[in-house]
């Protein structure tokens, strides 16, 4: 858990490249700022695994989410928003 | 996944398939794109569980040719489709007249709001965006969609 907001502007990666996640894995962060680019990687076997980023709070990007099978970002919360200002893709 | 009470792309890019779940809010320089990132010959749908709102920004679609359109944007029943600007910026043919193409957004009927009469929004030169309905044999569900470019009679 991360108490405020999950700031990058580099590279930030949840789990491993090579998609052998071993456990569903979460994230959670109060707010997301981004600039960098972020990556998840669950694991796509029988049953998925997961790899997720919940965000309590406003999510900004301006950079790269990537967000491939058996991988979510969630942010929760009324108000709240995922907001993608530049940058490629989600 | 992406899940968010609203998903704003005021620029950048919202690229590929899966699921987003929130109301999809397109605008300022954002763009959208249903597409496999992997092979982009292969089909790929970005569903929209959540109301779509396009008042900016550009909706890119590959098209595959006539007659089958394979990478579409799918907005879940219950939602709301609401076209007030941006652009359709379509690629990967060359258009000749009277072609027609599938669909590049799916949604449920009666759910479109602004950009046009309802049924159809004029792009200019010949060139209109159409509202279909059709319901598919074998099921009891309906849709509409969006198709692109549709030569006018």
């Amino acid at each position: 858990m991360v108490a405020g907001t999950l700031t990058n502007n580099t590279t930030l990666n949840l789990g491993p490249s090579d998609h052998s996640l071993a456990a569903n894995t979460t994230v959670t962060a109060a707010g997301l700022a981004n600039t960098g680019t972020v990556n998840l990687f669950g694991n796509t076997g029988s049953p998925a695994i997961q790899a997720t980023v919940t965000v309590n709070g406003q999510a900004t990007n301006s950079g790269t989410v990537n967000l491939p099978t058996a991988t979510s970002l969630t942010v929760s919360g009324t108000g709240n928003a995922y907001a993608q200002t530049a940058g490629p893709p989600v | 996944m992406l899940a968010a009470p609203d998903v704003n792309i005021t620029g950048g890019k919202m690229q590929g398939m899966g699921m987003v779940t929130g109301a999809a809010n397109i605008s300022g320089t954002g763009t959208i794109e249903a597409i496999d990132l992997a092979n982009n010959s292969l089909p790929a749908a970005l569903v929209i569980n959540g109301n779509y709102s396009q008042s900016g920004g550009t909706f890119d679609a590959l098209l595959h040719g006539t007659g089958i359109q394979i990478d579409e944007v799918n907005v879940t029943n219950g939602h709301s489709v609401n076209l007030t600007g941006g652009d359709i910026e379509v690629s990967g043919v060359t258009f000749t007249a009277g072609q027609v193409f599938e669909d590049i957004m799916t949604f449920q009927p009666a759910s479109i709001l602004g950009g046009g009469n309802g049924t159809s929004i004029d792009l200019g030169n010949g060139l209109t965006l159409r509202r279909s309905t059709t319901t598919r044999a074998g099921t009891s569900r309906s849709r509409s969609s969006l198709q692109f470019p549709y030569q006018l009679p």
